[in-house]
């Protein structure tokens, strides 16, 4: 049997804090003894609510009976003191609550999304046996997809494994209304399973039933909970409608719940059934193109479920040599999956931030070290009329604590406009696994940071304290030579806040810094004034590949014809948009074998006037042209990188590959283009004309100066006209495709610039105030100085040497963090940029930044009266 | 009457708690009886509060008892009450009789 839950920590913890030491061993016992009964009469929930009721109603009277009325008592008149110091210096205050209650509303809402993300289960029913299954290939390394057929032998063969389906992510289009115009929309296509695997219950109608999955079935459709609601304004009466998804009508079957907005990442809008026909390509060992998720039986582990995996993955490597020789299974917890590429992001934005607030305690630390200085005359007669130190210390810490406590209050309200925020502009889908929102985790946090930083900013005032509950400070408010220790916790401060703000900055040059040099990438083609177009050209149009073809090229003529366009062209696939054929090829009169071992190339079938229209120049041989058809020789163009790679020290041009049950002939080699991002290297590329390779998915590419909303609008109105059923969408230019494929990096960047902004503005009002306060109590000394004929240079130049040794007494340390974490980020890979200059220019920043503000107080004491100054004692 | 006689209300409520618990009373008996006789809210806390206030003035006292029979037993603070503490209920229930004496019975609350 299980042990008895034993009593909520924090509440014992709590409970035991209160309770006079003779009564705590009793108090406790009795608590744990009921807390028990009360889980055997009402259960586990009832009982954790009873227990912190019983707490926390015990808190007043337990204290009390420890002889603490009089504590209780002078707690709220500390408190009211400290109410009366708040109003009476109302600056102070709001740059208490705007620095701290900024820094807790930034931490609290990170660490409200990362719950969202990270820490809340999926909301499916025992989401911990969900599993995603990729596939590793030797040299490739891991696909997030499986095999059909291999998942077919996973699923019969694993005994770990429950339930495996398979699914599809794609791009559509959908027109809910017959006339309306498409709108663009996620579609799952999903594998028969995929709702079972789940444990999802369609919320009205039905799911997808075997019939739905048979080639020539009635097409229907599940609308995912999300768009039920903004599409359909959740109207009940949607089963049985028909929505367009490309050709014909598609039947509405069933509503989804609401947790299928959860999965995929980002959710979709409607799910289809996955069909496909025997004959196709996903139905053969070779592609590895659906993605597949799984549910283990229970008492399975994710380590049974792989040593499975591992052993049938052998046995298909000996029946399937040819294309299972090099694979394996990963299997990963469904969550795990879904967040890891994410997670960098997110621990990056949680350091940033805490570093932040850091900066903004050791800021606070200083006005409140200097807001005591101040008051060391009234702290100093407190003591003189009897006041213990233990009884002042008490003073200071109530005061500086709720300061914080309603510094963290506005930080806790203000947190969930900020999350949303980061949910909306976060430039992927979040896999957010429930909303966003304060749940009891977020909330202690959010108290555990607020007390931290009320210990971290007020340790340094109660540290000092003693020097002033003296009576040497009485009576002398303005001494004028500062006090030695004083000075040096002041200057710390400063050190630690330009500390962390070279790392911050540091972060935010270097993000910078990547965005521009990502910027500067050539992506090898020309994307100005270049807007690219999906069409859907629907099946019973394209009957028959030359019907296909023909259609393909007539809208490519119509489009030609817009006004404003200048050239057009067609294409299979387009760079930054998704989706490509990877393959494997052969040298002819080699000994190259098709699969994992040989060459490898993305396939791309382009329509003749394609690098015309992408600017994408042919270095050697030529092009692709209107001759190149169905009947003529079967011909490709290789990109610059597969031509060195597959033909080193030879002419491309001439030679043949073997590919899809052919000899091809290259007769040109086209400079490199990136297809998928500007990251990557450019990788091996095949052109192929499209007459030779006919296929159904269609990019237009149109020359033109037009936005691409109005092209789209034009393309549509041609398209019509050819056929009523071609759906135009996805209408975007490629100057915002490049800028899209950026976004991580400008999000990256704008986020850690935003912060370092911040960081350095709050270490330079601090080393101001430093200085500035220094100039002020060394008034007298300045004046000694003056009078005795130094020159007003020597006393500027004394003060920013002043400020400047306070910059580099953090610099060093900062410096030394910031290096090191560029090291880190450099291993990340997430960022390209030559780290020494930019920790160079960092360090210049700081020392320019620090002279500045070391200026105007220079200014000033290098002003100072010599009588005036001596007199003001 | 010597000092210290005089009962607040919820002291008085634990010592009848304690009355009726017969020298087997201790935290939880006590807290759940006065919770179960008067319907209200009560927390451990508070009752350990008062007994420790009880015991100073001298109301009642304790003893420490064996282990409980089971593994990991726990020994209990019992109270009794002290002939003091007797005297107390004794005259908090003589005085609140005597002063409901003569009121209607709806205003006196019996059932």
């Amino acid at each position: 049997m299980n042990a008895p839950p034993r009593l909520p920590r924090a509440a014992a913890a709590l409970l035991a804090l209160a309770a006079p030491r003779d009564t705590r061993d009793d108090v406790l016992a009795d608590l744990e003894e009921e807390y028990q009964q009360v889980i055997r009469a009402r259960g586990y929930g009832a009982a954790v609510r009873w227990c912190w009721t019983q707490v926390l109603l015990s808190l007043v009277p337990l204290v009390r009976s420890r002889g603490g009325g009089r504590t209780l008592a002078t707690f709220a008149s500390d408190l009211r003191y400290a109410g009366r110091l708040a109003r009476r210096a109302p600056l102070v205050t709001i740059a208490i609550v705007a620095a701290i209650g900024g820094g807790i509303a930034a931490a609290t809402a990170i660490a409200s999304v990362m719950e969202g993300v990270f820490f809340r289960p999926l909301p499916f029913p025992r989401p911990d046996q969900l599993v995603q299954i990729s596939t590793i290939v030797e040299r490739f390394g891991r696909a997030p997809e499986l095999n059909y057929l291999d998942a077919g032998d996973l699923r019969t063969q694993a005994s770990s494994i429950a339930g495996l389906a398979q699914y599809d992510v794609s791009a559509g289009a959908a027109r809910v209304d017959a006339d309306a115009p498409a709108v663009s929309i996620t579609v799952v296509s999903a594998g028969r399973d995929l709702a079972a695997v789940l444990d999802l219950v369609p919320a009205s109608g039905r799911g997808f039933a075997a019939p739905d999955f048979e080639q020539g079935a009635a097409a229907v459709a599940l609308l995912t909970d999300r768009f039920w609601r903004e599409r359909f304004g959740s109207d009940p009466g949607v089963l049985g409608r028909s929505i367009g998804l490309g050709p014909g009508r598609t039947r509405i079957v069933g509503v989804l719940p609401a947790a299928a907005d959860r999965f995929p990442a980002g959710g979709a809008d409607i799910w289809v059934p996955l069909a496909f026909p025997a004959d196709s390509f996903l139905n053969q060992r070779g592609s590895i193109a659906l993605a597949a998720i799984a549910r283990l039986r229970p008492g399975a582990s994710l380590a049974s479920a792989q040593a499975e995996a591992d052993t049938i993955a052998a046995r298909l490597a000996q029946a399937y040599p040819e294309t299972n020789r090099s694979r394996r299974y990963g299997i990963d917890g469904l969550q795990a999956s879904m967040t890891g590429p994410v997670r960098p992001m997110a621990f990056l934005l949680a350091i940033a931030v805490a570093m932040l607030l850091g900066i903004a305690c050791a800021n606070i630390a200083n006005l409140l070290l200097a807001r005591g200085q101040a008051r060391a005359a009234e702290l100093a007669l407190r003591g003189a009329l009897g006041a213990s130190r233990g009884r002042l210390v008490r003073l200071l810490w109530t005061e500086t604590f709720a300061l914080f406590a309603v510094a963290g209050i506005v930080g806790v309200a203000l947190s969930p406009a900020i999350a949303h925020v980061i949910v909306a502009r976060y430039p992927a889908a979040l896999p957010l696994a429930a909303d966003v929102g304060l749940d009891a985790r977020v909330l202690a946090l959010a108290a555990a940071c607020t007390l931290l930083a009320a210990l971290a900013a007020g340790l340094p005032l109660v540290r000092r304290l003693s020097g002033w509950s003296g009576s040497a400070s009485f009576g002398a408010p303005a001494r004028a030579t500062a006090d030695r220790g004083e000075r040096r916790m002041a200057r710390l401060l400063v050190a630690a806040q330009v500390a962390l703000s070279v790392t911050l900055v540091f972060g935010g040059v270097v993000f910078a810094r990547t965005l521009l040099n990502l910027g500067a990438v050539p992506p090898g083609f020309d994307p100005a004034q270049l807007v690219a177009v999906r069409a859907s050209i629907p099946s019973d149009v394209r009957t028959g590949p030359t019907r296909m073809l023909d259609m393909q090229d007539a809208l490519r003529d119509a489009a030609a014809r817009i006004p404003g366009v200048t050239q057009a062209a067609h294409a299979m696939f387009i760079p930054f948009a998704p989706g490509t054929w990877g393959d494997g090829f052969t040298r002819s009169g080699s000994d190259d074998r098709v699969g994992p071992d040989g060459p490898f190339a993305h396939f791309y079938m382009v329509s003749p006037e394609y690098f015309q229209v992408m600017r994408q120049p042919i270095l050697r041989g030529r092009g692709l042209g209107a001759d190149d058809s169905e009947r003529a020789p079967r011909v490709v163009v290789v990109g610059e990188t597969l031509a060195s790679r597959v033909f080193p020290g030879r002419d491309a041009v001439g030679q043949r590959i073997g590919w899809n049950d052919g000899t091809w002939e290259i007769v040109g080699v086209a400079a490199d283009v990136r297809h998928g991002s500007l990251w990557d290297a450019p990788d091996a590329d095949v052109y192929v004309a499209r007459r030779q390779v006919p296929r159904g998915n269609t990019w237009l590419l149109l020359r033109t100066g037009r936005p691409a909303g109005a092209i789209a609008a034009d393309v549509q109105r041609q398209a019509r006209a050819l056929d009523a059923n071609i759906v135009v969408s996805d209408a975007r230019s490629m100057t915002d495709r490049l800028s899209a494929s950026a976004a991580p990096e400008r999000f990256r960047a704008v986020v850690t610039s935003g912060l370092a902004a911040l960081a350095l503005a709050l270490s330079l009002i601090g080393l101001y105030g430093l200085v500035a306060y220094a100039v002020v109590r060394r008034t007298r000394e300045i004046g000694i100085r003056l009078a005795l004929g130094e020159s007003p240079a020597a006393v500027r130049a004394a003060v920013v040497l002043d400020a400047l040794r306070a910059i580099v007494g953090g610099l060093v340390p900062g410096v030394a963090a910031a290096w090191w974490s560029g090291r880190l980020l450099d291993a990340s890979g997430i960022v390209r940029t030559d780290m020494p200059l930019a920790l160079a220019a960092v360090a210049l920043i700081f020392l320019a930044a620090g002279a500045l503000a070391a200026a105007g107080p220079a200014w000033r004491a290098s002003r100072v009266d010599p009588i005036a100054a001596l007199r003001v004692e | 009457m010597p000092k210290g006689d005089y009962v607040g209300e919820f002291e008085l409520y634990v010592l009848i708690a304690i009355a009726h618990g017969r020298d087997e009373a201790y935290g939880v008996t006590i807290r759940q009886e006065i919770e179960r006789r008067t319907g209200r809210l009560v927390v451990i806390g508070a009752v350990h509060a008062t007994l420790s206030r009880l015991e100073e003035k001298g109301l009642v006292r304790h003893r420490v008892s064996d282990p409980q029979p089971v593994p990991g037993g726990k020994r209990r603070k019992l109270f009794r009450l002290t002939a003091a503490g007797e005297r107390a209920v004794r005259h908090s229930a003589g005085m609140l009789a005597r002063m409901l004496d003569g009121l209607s019975p709806d205003l006196r609350g019996s059932r």
